[in-house]
């Protein structure tokens, strides 16, 4: 059944995406971070410790571990409109 | 252990060295009622383990591994830490000492200091860092790291202007919290402990001594140590792989080995065990920064002895790129104008090569700190002749002073997981001295009953902390502060200068009462280490400790937007506001706590089960010792001596009769396990023989099995023997006479289908050979070996070998010696690859070096607990580096070659190691169960089976119902179970899904506002 | 246990995008096991079907629900307000909810499962066919391992030639159900029943008989 069903999912069409839009100018995307308390976390607070700069357009959400994620999470933020996500643990 | 002697003992332990080892020994011995004070001679501990970026053979990022451990022993109620502080004088005696402590000031009071930082930053003294190995500037106010504990800075009086020239004071100026104290004077002190356990660490070799490979001329020669803070995000080039010359990328990087080390003229006759294992390291993360690097490792003897190490040294070889060329390079030259360095060597065939490289890391060896033999003096130890604390094989934690122990470096060269054995292994023997000591010198807190909460509406509090200017500068405090007054729910909103400092505390203690607060919110620094602290805080006035947010605007807002300060304070209060959500959703969490049997289970009852044993029992728990056969001693019933002559047979009766004699160690002989229920702390156990009894702990020593060649045909002659065969011999008074014994090393170790080191066998050859060499040096001793892998302070054997005469030739696995009986002499035909020709020998005897394997008993063990094992069959630490003894499950360690082939000594130290984790357990009447924790809802559960499959502890389980359960006790909360649900039985405290779901909500705000408006 | 596969999405949008109010209604039960129908799923792709419906432009409200059976009536009771809400539903429970809600509401019901088969968990994700509900279980004289759900032809006394090394022709993947038997009732030293001629199988109990119906009349409630 394994086989079979690795088989449907390659078979199936790519589901449609949105069609391309022009970036307007100045767009910056809005990304939440999933992070780790014991690892990406940490390495957060040490960029800033290190005051390394980065854009501030990313917020970050603590997970006590990236195995926490759930998929509603997931779908909960692209539907309220984040543009990325970044799962770092 | 009379209850007189008792009387007289104190309940602490004084440390001396705050690196992984001591901190270990400090985490476990706190951990279980004694009362610890760490020495460290730097301003913040985490020794030399902070300094790497990765570590063997995982690649685990070291400073995400010992940065948590050290915020825990900075936190720790029962550790206090004396920095920039030296023992001066030891009195006294085992359970009684004095000790005279010399502190340098700091010139800063840690009291008031909030760790700002704001003073480095005005500072206007430049000097090179000490940390970044020259490769970087500090101030002259600093922090020895980034991560440092305790997080107060330092002045460094040599380079102070005001102390140096008597102006500047710019320090003073910009310190908001008044911290700066010139006035700070050196202090002579007296500490009172029961015990004392040295882990002052190493020093690394100056390779300035060794010209000819050009450090300290060539900018690009660098050492291994430099690299490693190259290669460290947090380093001189954050991550980027630079050369120093000209900050180029190079592409041709090589390493050279045994800088510093087996090298008795110019450096330390002793090989440092690790610097193979961290060359590949290094050579493996650099390709992985950069996959342009090409890699090249110049070497002697390929000694990766460790668990896993072949294999990490064969994936950098085949899967890295990584080439291996075993020569030792003669001369070093710059190229003139590039700066590339021209690396001279011989090629197998003896031919000269010139090879230009872009930059060049030598690989420098450990060696006792420059002051070994006055810190020996000073705690009354005797050092071994080359200045590290005199052991012995059966005693490898103990000084020559009663009391005393040694733990690390100090011992002799060894890695990070070797340490932290040591570490938990002093904290077992500092257990078993101090016994009921325990748990005197330590204070426990009363504190007031707690606020009922539920089912209140949520009264949020925000404080919002400037930290001085670190958040203040680039953040609009006051706006932040007012937009918070307007979010539902929250009930009072506030600024502080500092919220951590003594009076910031006092405010939002006083604040909580007087506006009725039941959520509190500070806005300030990270969670991960002042959470903690504030917890504590609204728990002072009632509140349950988990109604308690950190807003974390300052590492991860103001101090990498600098610069931006009206998105920065937007961005501010966006992230309180996600916290404020989630706090609207917080919930008081009961926290429970289950009893503990105050009794381990040892199975095995080898060397290193007679230990844990005995170890335990000294500590005063009741043991159950569980060996299958019907006598003690195991594998080490057929060894003789040790390498340095101990005698074997004496100390296992030994220990088998103080076992048996013991009135705590129950032995169980003859009979195995039947079946253990229950879990950490309360297991209960049935063996084979009936016997039924009730323990917290268990002890996993069930040892291994030496393999029988099937190959060189020693099924064929009687003449074809193993070592341990020629150890019995020579034991029973065999006369070595003028015969030829050859061995072959590496018989059943380092190829398929078990392609691992056995770590013992090059030992026991130069055993035996030193032995017959020794009785009689007309016998001839040939070793055909692979690489002699006698690592750490062993070398002198080998040196010692090679001094008697024995001839020590290569060959390698593709061209393995071939043993034939002709008539009846035995004839071995080798290559020897020095001479570049085949090699004929006519030996009187043969000897294989036979390797180990796992106890075929493990497999039916590791099924019965649940535990994991290597594809080699030997068990798997929790944790390769940080838990060497302890299971993934609570309440099970290992210790012995039930983990890994180990000689004698490391399995004492594990034993010893296992008996000290198993101690802090037991020592408890009661666990406690952590509050962020998964809760599961079994009435919603479909008993899929879903969390019992990916949990990674076995903390949920089939109950006796049929249907799933969870065991909270063993819970880490990691969720992973919370994220397989179908069913979402499972919420993980402090982290529900409403609670993360209004954390989205509240981020996306804005833009969801946006995006739906623009739709319509 | 009954084991589903979610529908491709395309197919799924397909069916719901001309309604206006669509509820995407869970089973807490065998399809939750294996991780395709449950309630976590139902609220998964009404996520997914909410940023389908943003992506295409068109304007539909999809909610989520669930209960702990789509297959019995008193489950439904605390969800009725969600259903009557509903202009459509789309079922993530087997072809079994899918019908019995579908008779149960004036409203289109929609799968969006697959019903694939009667299977085990063999471990987490991964889910073997073990029955046809074929109505005459034979297995005891098998070793214990049916022929109808495990072996490609059905064949009731095996293995047929193309049984190699131990899998069936149709796969190298799948095992030779044959193989299985003959390995197991050596086990059980009962090769001897493997040697006795199974007869023809009688079918009548299976679908050919139409669609079945058990009734316990003891159980039964009358009144």
């Amino acid at each position: 059944m394994t086989a079979q069903a690795q088989a449907a999912v390659k078979e199936e069409a790519a589901p449609a995406i949105e069609p391309e839009r022009e970036i307007p100018t100045g767009w910056q995307p809005s990304i939440l971070a999933f992070a780790c308390h014991y690892c990406a976390f940490a390495a957060a607070d040490l960029a800033g410790v290190m005051r390394l700069s980065y854009a501030p357009n990313v917020k970050i959400i603590r997970m006590p571990c990236t195995g926490k994620l759930d998929h509603g999470y997931v779908l909960r933020a692209f539907e309220r409109g984040v543009d990325g996500l970044f799962v770092a643990g | 252990m009379t209850n007189k002697a008792n009387k007289t003992k104190r309940g602490s332990v004084l440390i001396a060295g705050g690196g992984i080892g001591g901190m270990q020994a400090a985490l476990d011995l706190a951990d279980s009622g004694f009362k610890v004070h760490m020495i460290q001679k730097d301003s913040s501990i985490g020794g030399t383990m902070s300094m790497l970026d990765k570590t063997f053979p995982t690649g685990d990022c070291s400073m995400c591994m010992i940065s948590p451990k050290m915020v825990e022993v900075g936190r720790h109620p029962n550790i206090v830490l004396h920095t920039l502080a030296e023992v001066t004088a030891v009195d006294g005696e085992p359970g009684d000492f004095s000790v005279m402590v010399k502190q340098q000031p700091r010139y800063v009071d840690a009291v008031k200091c909030t760790g700002c930082g704001a003073c480095e930053k005005k500072c206007p003294k430049l000097v090179v860092s000490e940390f970044e190995q020259g490769l970087s500037k500090r101030k002259a106010i600093y922090s020895l790291l980034p991560q440092a504990v305790p997080n107060t800075r330092v002045i460094d009086p040599e380079t102070c202007l005001y102390i140096q020239r008597g102006r500047c004071k710019a320090c003073i100026k910009f310190c908001d919290t008044d911290a700066i104290d010139f006035d700070d004077t050196e202090k002579n002190y007296e500490l009172k402990v029961g015990a004392i356990i040295l882990s002052p660490g190493l020093e690394r070799y100056n390779p300035r001594v060794r010209q000819e490979l050009g450090f300290g001329r060539w900018p690009n020669v660098v050492t291994s140590i430099q690299f490693e803070r190259i290669l460290s995000a947090s380093g001189p080039f954050s991550g980027e792989i630079k050369r120093p010359s000209d900050e180029k990328h190079p592409r041709k990087v090589a390493w050279i080995q045994c800088v510093g080390s087996r090298d008795p003229h110019n450096a330390n006759p002793w090989c440092s065990s690790v610097c193979c294992m961290y060359a590949t390291k290094q050579a493996v993360i650099a390709k992985e920064h950069d996959g342009s690097i090409q890699p090249t490792i110049f070497y002697m003897e390929m000694r990766s002895f460790g668990k896993d190490f072949d294999k990490y040294v064969d994936r950098a070889k085949d899967e890295y790129g990584v080439v291996y060329r075993r020569t030792m390079i003669s001369d070093v030259k710059e190229d003139a104008g590039t700066g590339d360095l021209i690396l001279r060597y011989a090629d197998r065939d003896g031919t000269l090569i010139d090879e230009v490289f872009d930059m060049l890391v030598l690989s420098i060896g450990f060696q006792p700190h420059a002051d070994a033999a006055e810190f020996a003096q000073t705690f009354g130890i005797a050092p071994n002749e080359h200045g590290f604390a005199q052991t012995t094989d059966f005693g490898p934690v103990e000084t020559s002073r009663p009391g005393v122990y040694v733990t690390g470096t100090f011992q002799g060269p060894k890695d990070i997981p070797e340490t932290v054995a040591q570490g938990s292994a002093v904290a077992g023997r500092s257990m078993a001295l101090l016994g009921e000591a325990r748990g005197t010198e330590i204070t426990v807190e009363e504190l007031p009953e707690e606020i009922e909460v539920a089912g209140k509406e949520p009264r949020v509090g925000v404080f919002v902390c400037h930290c001085g200017i670190n958040i203040s500068q680039t953040v609009d405090i006051k706006q932040v502060t007012e937009e918070m007054k307007s979010v539902p729910d929250v009930a009072y909103s506030d600024d502080l200068m500092y919220a951590c400092a003594p009076d910031g505390q006092e405010k939002i203690k006083q604040l909580i009462k007087e506006h009725d607060l039941n959520r509190v919110i500070v806005a300030s620094c990270t969670p991960r280490t002042h959470a903690p602290l504030f917890q504590d805080t609204i728990r002072e006035v009632g509140l349950n400790k988990y109604l308690f947010e950190l807003a974390d605007i300052r590492e991860q807002c103001s101090w990498c937007h600098m610069g931006q300060n009206e998105i920065a304070t937007k961005k501010a209060a966006e992230i309180v506001k996600m916290n404020v959500a989630k706090a609207r959703h917080l919930q008081p969490i009961e926290t429970d706590a289950v009893d503990v049997t105050p009794a381990a289970m040892v199975i095995g009852g080898g060397i290193a089960g007679l230990t844990s044993a005995l170890a335990l029992g000294d500590q005063g728990f009741d043991v159950h010792l569980v060996e299958k056969a019907p006598q003690l001693g195991g594998l080490a019933n057929n060894v003789f001596r040790t390498l340095d002559g101990s005698d074997v047979q004496a100390f296992v009766q030994e220990k088998a009769a103080a076992v048996e004699a013991h009135p705590r160690i129950n032995v169980h002989r003859g009979t195995e396990v039947a079946s253990t229920g229950g879990f950490v702390g309360s297991f209960k156990t049935t063996l084979a023989d009936g016997a039924q009894f009730d323990h917290g702990a268990i002890v996993v020593a069930t040892g291994g099995v030496e393999y029988e060649p099937e190959e060189y045909g020693y099924k064929d002659s009687e003449k074809i023997i193993t070592q341990r065969d020629l150890e019995k011999q020579l034991a029973n008074g065999l006369s070595p006479g003028q015969q030829h014994f050859l061995m072959i090393q590496c018989v059943g170790s380092r190829e398929e289908p078990l392609n691992y080191c056995s770590r013992i066998c090059c030992q026991d050859a130069i055993k035996n050979a030193i032995a017959i060499k020794e009785k009689s040096p007309a016998a001839q001793v040939t070793v055909l070996y692979r690489d002699i892998r006698t690592y750490g302070l062993r070398e002198d054997y080998y040196q010692k070998a090679r001094d008697l005469g024995v001839l020590f030739v290569r060959f390698e696995p593709e061209a393995k010696p071939q043993v034939k009986i002709v008539g009846d002499r035995l004839q071995v035909e080798a290559f020897d690859y020095v001479m570049n020709r085949d090699l004929r020998l006519h030996p009187d005897v043969v000897v294989l070096s036979t390797g180990l394997r796992p106890h075929p008993t493990t497999e039916k063990i590791g099924k019965q607990y649940k535990l994991t094992r290597n594809p080699d069959g030997y068990f798997l630490e929790a944790h390769v580096k940080l838990r060497p003894v302890d299971f993934p499950s609570e309440g099970l360690y290992v210790a012995g070659l039930a983990h890994a082939p180990k000689n004698l000594d490391e399995t004492v130290s594990q034993a010893l190691a296992a008996a000290g984790r198993a101690g802090v357990l037991l020592s408890h009447d009661k666990l406690g169960v952590s509050g962020i924790i998964s809760k599961h809802n079994r009435d919603i559960c479909m008993s899929c089976l879903a969390c019992l499959r990916v949990c990674p502890f076995g903390s949920p389980f089939v109950d006796e119902d049929g249907k799933i359960s969870h065991n909270e006790v063993i819970c880490t909360g990691c969720g992973i179970c919370a994220g397989i649900c179908p069913a979402k039985a499972f919420q993980v405290n402090n982290f529900r899904d409403e609670q993360i779901h209004a954390m989205i909500d509240a981020a996306t705000e804005d833009i969801f506002e946006e995006t739906s408006s623009s739709d319509q | 246990m009954i084991v589903g596969e979610q529908k491709p999405l395309e197919e799924i949008w397909n069916s719901i995008k001309d309604h206006k109010k669509v509820l995407v209604f869970g089973c807490n039960t065998c399809v939750a096991v294996c991780q395709q129908g449950g309630n976590k799923e139902a609220e998964i792709l009404a996520s997914m079907l909410r940023m389908k419906a943003t992506q295409e432009g068109v304007e539909i409200e999809i909610k989520d629900s669930g209960i702990e059976r789509q297959c019995e009536h008193e489950f439904f009771e605390k969800t009725e307000e969600e259903v009557d809400w509903a202009e459509a539903v789309l079922s993530t429970a087997c072809g079994i909810g899918v019908q019995f809600m579908a008779e149960k509401y004036p409203k289109p019901v929609y799968p969006g499962l697959n019903t694939t088969f009667l299977g085990a968990v063999e471990e987490l994700g991964v889910y073997t066919e073990r029955c046809q509900a074929c109505g005459n279980c034979g297995v005891g004289n098998f070793g214990g391992i049916c022929p109808i759900a495990r072996c490609a032809k059905r064949i009731l006394n095996g293995p047929c030639g193309g049984s190699t090394m131990g899998k069936c022709e149709i796969s190298k993947d799948v095992d030779c159900a044959w193989q299985l038997i003959v390995d197991r009732l050596k086990l059980l030293d009962k090769l001897d029943t493997y040697e006795a001629l199974k007869p023809i199988k009688d079918w009548s109990t299976d679908r050919a008989g139409g669609p079945r119906k058990l009734v316990r009349e003891d159980v039964k409630d009358d009144s």
